[in-house]
């Protein structure tokens, strides 16, 4: 008979409380006292011993581990770390225990429950990915229904109340009191995975916590931690891709989140790496203290933590929800769920991405054809905002005339992307996008399905009316979809509770339309209209108030070019377009929009009437051209027809689901002929697929690239351009027989795209012109001179180019060829804009000249102006004489122009900053 | 509500929205019309593609402006201006380059500066004497009419581009035969500020009549026919079309007139000719068809026992020249496509044997006519005569200095001159003012 072998000693256990500044620990101490599991002893680790007791009453005091197992009597085995802020319930270490001896695990964590609201999960630990970051897989404010309820591995456990092995602990060095509450609890489970402890979590301990709000793991304390702790646990080989990962990983995070109003990102990722950067000796003292730092102990690591980073799935997870929800009614998780790309928002949002990718797609990689309006952005935008701002006219002979809105608006977007060359891919693929997210949102707001959505927004950036626009090469009009499906959106985003909320609703739709109408100003009518149609379908006011407080606050972005010119002008101005679908677009369309109409009940009916009531009205304006419309109204009613063309097509999908399941056929049936109609219209959105630019045509002026080549020291002269209208850029004046011409500076750019009102000079030019084609002159080279004319570039059939067959001092250039049937001559006479008395050419620096300081007077062949100088100002027929002393010559300006462009600007920041700083306020309403 | 709403606007949308018409084109507020050769008038530039001088022979450029004009003659030769000669003349003078350059036959260009003008040339030496306008304007198409290429005389054309684009040109070539082919007449390439010289007897040899219309296919160019008899020579500028033509000088004594026209057109042109002499009587007119495309020619011989003129007229645009040879001279030229009040004459009173100055007046009333020589130095002398109506007049102009001749009348006319020499005889038109 065996005798029975004593029974193993029970394991000692130390509790420590990690004590925090400021927190109290009087709770914490009282939920240790009831433990089932005695403790040896309590000792707080902290700087100084807290004074919520008397003396005689208060714990034990270590500022350090090693102090802290000094002050217990004989050995412990255990130590039960707590957090300052952590209350157990009484089987809670007792659970712990077990699960340590019972699983030979180093390190087991409790089920972290919220103080305020017991029956809420806040951790039960988790994996990272390999920068650190954890991954709980709960939603937020996620019921405890024992789901989580087994004992797990993990890579990560919340320090809330961690049971650690004293030989491992003082193995380990000791704790790391530099790093904040969540990487302090990441370090410990770090350290002990390399050296082959197992981590776990045992859901039969729970302790509780108070909730820390969804942005701790993102604070640059918590950055920085993970760092450190990656520095101290990683082996040299792993930190050599993962520090560029998690550098570059950061860098795209606070780039992303800062047009989300998150201001502090740069500074927050600064000081992470700065942080790190100090405290980099003692990282360097506890790795070399930490037993194992090798590739083996990183696989280890990295069996329990996920792929990829978890701060990047949550950026695409937003972007998801933003494309698929909404930022408003359905708040994005704030932890990323474990199947994210399986969410109906993700995929939306790839479905959406990959849309504008294939859009424009030529774009991204090869640049913007030159054709049309979409022209080189100019030089300098400094510069160009000078002249926007009250200064001189870019176009034509020039003049003190405001040049259009959208000079301005590109001049601004391209000085703060600062590259000339990719700016105006950027703003192209940038409105393009924001167009397809605008229109889902919109559509999402009114209530309609993710499929509707998408379809719209495809319809809307590429449906027949933006194609038409970018047939013509109207760039403005693509950049102007950008704005108009948000400010839409705004009209339709339910009411604010709060003055607050008001404001920054208000102000976002404001800005939404101004951007819309900088570059289409007669789109400025739109929410307005929309909110019209909208209080009336739905039979609410509100829409109405919103949608006019948009268009009233947009107006101050159409000065100073509205101011320089009366609305008649504007609307009647320019050469209209006239839009002519096919019959296989207005077929499908027509079919959708009376059939969606008359069967479809809910959301979809109240959708489609909207846009079709939008989509008539709009292109009604758009082919008002025989009426006496302009290029500035039909393509607002072109924007207008966009828009309800997309909520056609998304009312028309939704219209069978709207019916419900028990409908008669006769409804049904016209109900699905509406959803395939609907369907049609949205594939003939991908006709622009092929082509990969958003149908812009193909380049056709980067022939005039010669002008630049062949330039003189003092720079390019300016270049007459004659042909078929739609070879010309930008547009273009007509001689009385009809023929198209125009006058580009040397180098094309946008800001030349528009001509101001002829003047003087303008009036001698076409006299010059019809003398030419009269017949009448041998010797245009020397008569185009005065206006520094050096080349005459054909773009197509032109009576001007036919009488330069026969004459004698415009030299063809044999085989530079600007279009078809066209041809190019240079002047054989000195052509300056700008030359002294002693025949000394100045140089443009558009909107100045400059070059060589000389006495006398400089000829500037700008229409003529008082105002040009400095110094005495003489008119030389049509152009300018200033003195040449001062080397350079300039426009003085119109103050009122100037003011009100500045006004614009500033309006422009106000509504952009009433935006960010709601947002910022919404941000911080969340639970911190 | 709502629904019923929406199907109205549909409805009304596909009705209204499909009624609105597209915007037209802008409309054109005024025509810019291009001056038209050869009568059109003064022009600010005249293109004389011939010229010859060397020891045997001298060319003289007349000169004459509108009103007071500076001018400058420039002679372009293998592709760049190789001498430029300028002057002034006034309402008072005319002035006369003589032999500015002895290197051969040359091509140049006057362009005038201050008020239009125009410019004849005349050369004469050892079996020489030719001459007549220099071009003011430029046609869509030239035509020459009036060629031969018998054995024994050279026809060659003379293609000259002043201007700095090459110009390539296909010739239609009308003669006995019918239109002539070959890839010798497509194509021709005539570099810029260069002259082609196209010899057409070596080309289409043995024709006894051969027209030819120039017609540009890219760039311009100003042609001249030279036929050489090898006892003389005759030289006419090309011109375009015209529904009328007059001839004032048709024909003189001891000469052999033909009236050659030239149709490019696919259609027949059915012509009249009229002939006018001092007697004023009714002469027997002549009707006849020209080929579309094609060429006529009309003998003048014995139409008339004095100097005569001739009209032409037909149901559409067709070419016309006068060719007249005696026995061993030749001359010929292009008329006036209009008649006017007004008419600068340069060149009479070159030909040391002195010059006729020729008027027609077709019209139904007698006119007054007043006529004043130039000269170079200002000497300027005036006549008044009037001319019967459907008669020609004819002035003799034996001042070897006359450079010029400004004509007025009361009444519609034109204007041309004769010159003749023993052996040799040139006739030249004449440019309309007013």
């Amino acid at each position: 008979m065996t005798q029975p072998s004593p029974p193993s000693p029970k394991p000692r256990v130390l509790a420590l409380v990690v004590a925090r500044r400021g927190d109290d620990i009087a709770d914490v101490l009282a939920s240790i006292e009831p433990q089932v599991y005695e403790v040896e002893d309590v000792v707080v680790i902290a700087d100084r011993s807290p004074d919520f007791a008397p003396e005689a009453d208060r714990p034990k005091t270590a500022r350090r581990l090693s102090e802290a197992l000094d002050m217990v009597e004989g050995p412990v085995d255990y130590l039960w770390m707590l957090d300052s802020r952590t209350t157990a319930r009484p089987d809670a270490l007792a659970a712990l225990v077990d699960a340590a001896e019972s699983l030979e695990a180093s390190v087991v964590g409790s089920k972290v429950l919220d103080t305020d609201h017991p029956d809420r999960l806040l951790s039960v630990g988790g994996p990272t990915d390999v920068f650190g970051f954890p991954y709980t897989g709960l939603e937020r404010g996620e019921i405890d229904q024992e789901q989580f309820d087994v004992i797990r591995d993990v890579a990560f456990l919340e320090p809330a109340s961690l049971l650690v092995r004293r030989d491992l602990a003082e193995g380990l060095g000791g704790l790391d009191h530099t790093l904040p509450y969540l990487s302090f609890g990441l370090d410990i489970c770090q350290r002990a995975r390399v050296v082959g402890g197992r981590v776990i979590v045992t859901p039969g301990s729970e302790v509780f916590s108070r909730a820390s709000g969804a942005q701790r793991p993102t604070t640059w304390r918590e950055q920085a931690g993970r760092l450190r702790t990656m520095l101290k646990t990683y082996s040299l080989v792993t930190l050599l891709w993962a520090l560029p990962a998690l550098f570059l990983v950061g860098l795209a995070t606070w780039l992303y989140r800062l047009p989300k109003g998150s201001l502090t990102g740069p500074v927050d990722w600064i000081r992470t790496w700065a942080w790190n950067l100090l405290y980099l000796p003692s990282t360097l003292q506890a790795r070399r203290r930490a037993p194992t730092t090798s590739m083996e102990s990183d696989a280890e690591l990295f069996r329990f933590q996920v792929r990829g980073s978890l701060e990047l799935r949550e950026v695409a997870a937003e972007l998801g929800a933003l494309l698929g929800a909404g930022a408003e009614y359905e708040e994005p998780d704030d932890r990323a769920s474990p199947a994210f790309w399986q969410r109906p928002d993700v995929i939306t949002t790839v479905l959406g991405v990959a849309l504008v990718l294939v859009l424009t797609r030529s774009i991204l990689a090869e640049g913007l054809p030159a054709t049309g309006y979409v022209l080189p952005l100019a030089e300098s935008a400094w510069n160009t905002m000078r002249a926007y701002a009250g200064g001189w006219h870019l176009g034509g002979l020039g003049s003190p005339e405001p040049m259009h809105p959208s000079v301005g608006a590109t001049a601004a977007l391209q000085l703060l992307l600062g590259n000339r060359a990719g700016a105006a891919g950027i703003l192209t693929v940038g409105a393009v996008a924001s167009g397809v997210a605008g229109m889902v949102a919109l559509v999402r707001r009114l209530g309609l399905s993710r499929g509707a959505r998408l379809v719209a927004g495809a319809v809307f950036v590429a449906g027949f009316p933006a194609l038409w626009l970018a047939g013509e090469g109207y760039w403005p009009g693509i950049l102007a979809l950008s704005g108009i499906p948000w400010s839409l959106a705004g009209v339709v985003a339910p009411d604010p509770e709060t003055g607050r909320g008001w404001t920054g609703r208000l102000a976002r739709v404001g800005l939404a339309t101004a951007v819309s109408a900088a570059f289409v100003p007669l789109s400025i009518v739109i929410p307005l209209l929309f909110g019209l149609v909208w209080a009336v379908v739905a039979g609410r006011s509100r829409p109405l108030v919103v949608g006019a407080a948009g268009s009233v606050l947009a107006l101050p972005v159409l000065l100073p070019w509205l101011s320089g010119r009366g609305v008649s002008e504007v609307l009647g101005s320019g050469v209209p377009f006239h839009p002519d679908p096919s019959w296989w677009v207005a077929v499908p369309l027509l079919v959708a929009g009376a059939a969606a109409t008359a069967v479809a009940r809910g959301h979809p009916l109240s959708v489609a009437v909207t846009g079709v009531v939008i989509g008539s009205v709009g292109f009604l304006v758009a082919r008002a051209g025989s009426l006496g419309a302009g290029q500035e109204a039909t393509t607002a009613g072109l924007i207008a027809a966009a828009a309800g063309l997309a909520l056609v097509v998304a009312g028309a999908l939704d219209a069978p689901a709207s019916l419900g399941v028990d409908v008669s056929l006769l409804r049904s049936v016209p109900a699905y002929a509406a959803m395939v109609a609907a369907i049609l219209v949205g594939l003939t959105a991908l006709i622009a697929a092929p082509a990969g630019r958003m149908g812009l045509p193909d380049d056709r002026f980067g022939a005039f690239a010669f002008a630049s080549s062949r330039a003189g020291s003092h720079g390019a002269d300016r270049v007459l351009l004659t042909g078929p209208p739609e070879t010309l850029p930008g547009e273009h004046r007509v001689l009385p027989d009809g023929t198209p011409y125009r006058l580009i500076g040397g180098n094309l750019d946008y800001p030349q795209a528009w001509l101001p009102e002829a003047r003087l000079g303008d009036a001698v030019l076409e006299e010059t012109l019809v003398g030419l084609i009269a017949g009448q002159e041998l010797r245009p080279g020397e008569l185009l001179a005065r206006f520094g004319i050096r080349w005459v570039a054909a773009t197509g059939p032109s009576p001007l180019a036919d009488v330069l067959d026969a004459q004698l001092d415009m030299r063809p250039l044999a085989g530079l060829f600007v279009g078809e049937s066209g041809g190019v001559w240079e002047n054989d006479v000195p052509t300056y804009r700008a030359v002294t008395d002693g025949g000394v050419a100045w140089s443009w620096v558009a909107p100045d000249y400059a070059g060589e300081q000389l006495g006398g007077s400089v000829r500037i062949a700008e229409n003529a102006d008082h105002r040009w100088g400095p110094g005495a100002w003489e008119q030389d027929g049509w152009a300018n004489r200033v003195p040449a002393e001062a080397g350079v010559a300039t426009f003085g300006g119109v103050d009122s122009f100037r003011f009100q462009a500045r006004a614009a600007g500033a309006v422009v920041i106000l509504l952009a900053g009433l935006s960010l700083v709601r947002a910022r306020r919404e941000a911080g309403e969340q639970p911190v | 509500m709502t629904r019923i709403l929406g199907l109205v606007l549909v409805a009304l949308a596909v009705v209204v929205v499909a009624a609105l018409p597209a915007p037209g084109p802008p409309v054109p507020i005024a025509e810019i019309s291009r001056s038209e050769a050869p009568t059109g008038g003064v022009s600010h530039f005249a293109h004389c593609p011939w010229s010859r001088s060397d020891s045997l022979r001298s060319s003289a450029y007349s000169v004459l402006g509108e009103g007071p004009a500076g001018f400058d003659l420039s002679f372009l030769e293998g592709g760049s201006v190789e001498d430029r000669i300028s002057g002034r003349t006034d309402s008072n003078t005319a002035a006369r380059v003589e032999n500015p350059r002895q290197v051969g036959a040359s091509s140049a260009l006057v362009e005038f500066s201050g008020n239009g003008g125009a410019v004849g040339v005349v050369a004469a030496g050892e079996g020489l004497l030719a001459g007549d306008l220099c071009s003011g304007t430029i046609p869509d198409s030239w035509h020459l009419p009036g060629g031969s290429t018998i054995e024994g005389e050279s026809l060659v054309l003379r293609l000259f581009n002043p201007f700095t684009a090459d110009a390539r040109v296909d010739l239609w070539a009308f003669s006995e035969l019918g239109i002539e082919a070959g890839e010798a007449l497509e194509g021709l390439t005539v570099p810029a500020r260069r002259t082609r010289v196209v010899a057409l007897d070596e080309l289409l040899p043995r024709r006894e009549s051969l027209s030819i219309v120039v017609r540009p296919v890219m760039g311009s160019v100003i042609p001249v026919m030279v036929l050489d008899t090898g006892a003389d020579s005759a030289v006419w500028p090309g011109s375009g079309a015209g529904d009328g033509w007059e001839f004032p000088v048709a024909g003189a004594v001891g000469l052999r007139s033909d009236l050659v026209l030239t149709n490019e057109a696919s259609i027949p042109v059915n012509f009249l000719v009229e002939v006018f002499d001092e007697s004023g009587g009714l002469l027997p007119t002549q009707e006849g068809r020209v080929e579309g495309p094609g060429q006529a020619r009309v003998s003048l011989e014995g139409l008339s026992s004095s100097g005569f003129g001739v009209r032409v007229t037909g149901d559409g645009p067709f070419g016309a020249a006068v060719v007249a040879r005696s026995e061993t001279g030749v001359a010929a030229t292009v008329g006036a496509r209009t008649t006017a009040t007004g008419w600068l004459v340069p060149g009479p009173g070159v030909v040391s044997s002195g010059s006729r100055l020729r008027l027609l007046n077709a019209g139904v009333t007698e006119l007054t006519v007043s006529y004043r020589t130039l000269t170079p130095q200002g000497r300027t002398r005036t006549n008044v005569i009037g001319i019967p109506a459907n008669s020609v007049r004819t002035v003799h102009i034996a001042d070897p200095e006359v450079a010029g001749v400004r004509v007025t009348s009361d009444g519609p006319m034109t204007v041309g001159w004769l010159a003749a020499a023993p052996g040799r005889a040139m006739f030249s038109g004449a440019i309309p003012i007013g």
